[in-house]
């Protein structure tokens, strides 16, 4: 008589979790929305692509490789990381992106009973992860859009195992500094983990901007994040890396994901690695970018966050998700901000003249 | 907000009417423990006995049955789950008669009878799967004549969860402040509104100060895992420009912005909504006996970048879709239904919901049969008779089967008038009858 239903034989923290559902594929949506082309300002991806050299890589890859497994723990490239950062390999764990990292360190510190601290607004990828892992997610509200150090130590509990700071914050584009920053890991005196999830670290041109592998040395407790998805462009090949403590590392290696990252990603993170040429190429791009838009956004009386980043945020006089679907229309995709817990505002990618202009005359026809 | 985990207890036993004491037993029980007042257990029981009965001189006569009976807070459900094609569904339309004119009729005369002593009932089925599900609610006493002290001005006001007598406070508040039309007719029994907060069917967010004044709040209920409705914001004793609505909305969508929800609707707005937070879905007109008719938006929200989905739709409706869809710019893949000869069911179902407190009612559909229209009929004429003058009716896009109305409603005085995004298995288009209360 009983018909199968696997929601009887889940955990109520899952049975309770919304699954992401992604946007669908471009060719999709220009079909739904009517638009002969995308201007893709959603996911802060780098409108330059991936460096020259990782282009070259991927070019020349030899189809064949792809029938023998990758390096399980991406031998060179934790070799390259090292040696550019002047640490261990054994600091490093690469990751299928940094999403996959951060359930790296969730799964070593965090059992039932459990809790992590984090902002309510921010990169949602820290709640989600603990939420369907059954460990409970304490939110901070941000301070003057920035992460709150005060009301974060004020929040941490016995069971308090790991905080993240997004820095800069994804998507207000504030950052601590380097004091704030070696303040707060005194404070905290290793009786947590500290994860600095740096994914746009690079784009980052502030001189009191830490560089957060820097602290390693004096905190152990310090893990910081790093993506080739931003800077980089190999988003689509999903690639990220988490660096810490040697004895730290070792301890989260236990549930690190071996042969997650495939062989191209590796590949082509080595190769992108040593090429700052890109890295001011796309700097320039965005805060050029940035001076656009943010002139536009003044004309057009919009108010705005610019911060750190290759992304702004901007205050709408109307619902978010209504301005996601007339901007498609207009085929401009940009992120509407509820998701993030503010709502009104969408966030856009900073990207080529031409996609800015395309975003500029949309907003101007929506308004 | 988190919710009280509420209890259930079942019953799997041959239908025989030998054993019909077991099952009233076991209803009667369960309602008393969970929670109903001796009267309602007993008129849950007497409906159990009806279904029962029935069931056992009919198709499933012999076979095994399961009841389960489960707490709702302010309710209590009984589900039947039996293999049945021959269920007796008609009888409970609002319009269904009492008949004697076979041994059959008698026995649907118990399902009448069952149908009336409860307050809510739906029907699924699943291959030969039958779900017949009905709630008794717990009875309440009405809000009192006593007015409450209104707060002045809030100083340094915070938005916050209340707890249980904050909530019945500030109903009270509500229903001093605000007419019918905003207020939702749980409002009328403050302790009711108190039991679905505690049991999760409600969320509250108030603003408060210091003093622990109440100056305002929002109340919030999922009307499906996608879709959450909303009531207010409500402001009482507050200066013009304050910024207290905008704050409860903030909170709001805020708290629901990564669930499961997809869309925020009301169909009642206060007066002190940010409509710059939501969309106009189109408005609708309704009148109280005795009063001028007023015309009442109704406002949505998008939670997500909104993938697109597809609905069907009767051919008669497909050009308002169109329409409907291209203005609230919802990408909407349209599917025709049609009808090619197939065989369909003698029987129409309908439920009604009704709102005598605003003269509402709302039909949905629950079976489609070839006496669909004379079915609207009857239904329109008795909601007439009893004084409820604005009728709709309430369409699944996502559930082509319910597009087979369409036809019998458009010829029996209804007119398309809005739809609601993710209301259903996909959009919701809601009906209204025209001319029942000569308003339009």
């Amino acid at each position: 008589m009983s018909s199968w239903s696997p929601e009887k034989l889940l955990p109520e923290y899952v049975r309770t979790f919304e699954s992401y559902i992604p946007s669908k594929p471009d060719q999709e949506l220009a079909k739904l929305y009517g638009c002969s082309r995308i201007f893709r300002l959603n996911n802060n991806e780098n409108a330059l692509g991936p460096p020259p050299a990782a282009q070259e890589i991927l070019k020349m890859f030899d189809p064949r490789r792809v029938s023998n497994y990758p390096s399980g723990d991406s031998y060179y490239l934790r070799r390259k990381l090292a040696e550019k950062y002047g640490k261990d390999p054994d600091q490093f764990l690469v990751g299928n992106g940094a999403n996959e990292v951060i359930g790296f360190v969730i799964k070593a510190f965090c059992e039932k009973g459990n809790d992590i601290i984090t902002a309510d607004k921010t990169f949602a990828v820290y709640e989600w992860i603990a939420k369907f892992s059954g460990i409970e997610t304490r939110l901070v509200p941000l301070k003057d859009f920035t992460f709150d150090d005060d009301a974060i130590l004020r929040n941490i509990s016995s069971n308090t195992k790991v905080i993240f700071i997004c820095n800069p914050n994804n998507p207000t584009g504030t950052y601590w500094s380097s004091k704030k920053l070696e303040r707060f890991l005194q404070k905290i005196d290793k009786r947590t983990v500290v994860v600095v999830d740096e994914a746009y670290h690079e784009f980052v041109e502030q001189d009191d901007y830490p560089d957060g592998m820097s602290f390693i040395d004096r905190y152990p407790n310090l893990v910081v994040f790093r993506t080739f998805s931003k800077m980089y462009g190999l988003a689509g090949l999903r690639i990220g890396y988490l660096v810490g403590n040697l004895k730290t590392v070792e301890v989260i290696r236990k549930t690190c994901i071996v042969y997650s990252v495939n062989v191209m990603a590796q590949e082509a993170a080595l190769a992108a690695i040593d090429d700052d040429e890109h890295v001011t190429r796309t700097c320039r791009l965005v805060r050029n970018g940035k001076t656009f838009l943010t002139s536009e956004l003044r004309i057009l009386g919009l108010p705005y966050r610019c911060g750190e980043g290759n992304y702004v945020m901007i205050k709408l006089p109307m619902n978010d998700s209504l301005a996601y679907r007339r901007l498609m229309t207009a085929g401009v995709m940009v992120r509407s901000m509820t998701g993030f817990r503010f709502p009104n505002y969408i966030r856009v990618t900073i990207a080529h003249d031409e996609a800015m202009r395309a975003l500029v005359a949309a907003l101007s026809d929506i308004l | 907000m988190q919710s009280l985990s509420l209890r259930q207890t079942r019953l799997t036993i041959n239908c025989d009417q030998k054993l019909t004491r077991v099952v009233t037993s076991f209803v009667e029980n369960a309602g008393i423990c969970f929670g109903l007042e001796p009267e309602s257990a007993l008129d849950l029981t007497l409906a159990s006995e009806e279904i029962f009965n029935y069931l056992s001189f009919t198709g499933v006569q012999g076979e095994q049955l399961t009841l389960t009976c489960r707490q709702g807070g302010y309710f209590v459900d009984l589900e039947f789950e039996f293999h049945s094609e021959e269920f007796g569904l008609s009888m409970f339309n609002l319009t269904a008669a009492n008949s004697v004119e076979n041994d059959n009729a008698v026995l649907e005369t118990g399902l009448l009878i069952a149908s009336r002593l409860v307050d809510r009932f739906s029907f699924f089925r699943q291959d030969s799967l039958s779900m017949l599900i009905l709630e008794k609610e717990k009875s309440y006493p009405t809000i009192g004549e006593s007015l409450e002290k209104q707060p002045g001005p809030l100083k340094n006001s915070v938005i916050k969860r209340p707890d249980l007598e904050e909530v019945k406070l500030f109903v009270r508040y509500v229903t001093q402040n605000y007419g019918a039309c905003v207020v939702p007719s749980s409002f009328q029994t403050p302790g009711k509104v108190a039991d679905m907060v505690k049991y999760g069917h409600y969320d509250v967010a108030i603003a408060s100060d210091n003093s622990g004044a109440i100056g305002g709040g929002i109340v919030w209920s999922w009307k499906n895992e996608k879709l959450v409705e909303f009531f207010g914001p409500f402001v009482f004793g507050q200066r013009e420009y304050s910024t207290i609505p905008v704050e409860l909305a903030d909170h709001m969508i805020s708290s629901i912005a990564r669930t499961t929800a997809m869309g925020l609707m009301t169909q009642s707005p206060s007066p002190d909504l940010p409509t710059d937070y939501f969309e106009p879905l189109g408005a609708i007109s309704s009148i109280k006996p005795g009063q001028e008719s007023c015309e009442s938006n109704s406002y949505y929200r998008h939670l997500r970048e909104d993938p697109g989905t597809s609905v069907w739709a009767h051919r008669l409706i497909e050009e308002f879709l169109i329409q409907e869809y291209r203005k609230h710019v919802l990408a909407r893949r349209i599917n025709l239904v049609t009808s090619e000869g197939e065989n369909k069911s003698q029987d129409s179902v309908i439920a009604t919901e009704l709102d005598k407190s605003i003269s509402k009612a709302t039909l949905k559909p629950i079976w489609w049969g070839h006496d669909d229209l004379s079915l609207l009929h009857a239904h329109i004429r008795a909601l007439v008779q009893e004084g409820v003058f604005n009728i709709f009716f309430e369409m699944d896009l996502g559930r082509p089967w319910e597009c087979h109305f369409t036809t019998s409603l458009l010829g029996s005085g209804f007119e398309p008038r809005l739809i609601l995004p993710y209301a259903g298995s996909s959009d919701i288009l809601i009906f209204q009858h025209i001319g029942s209360a000569g308003v339009l």
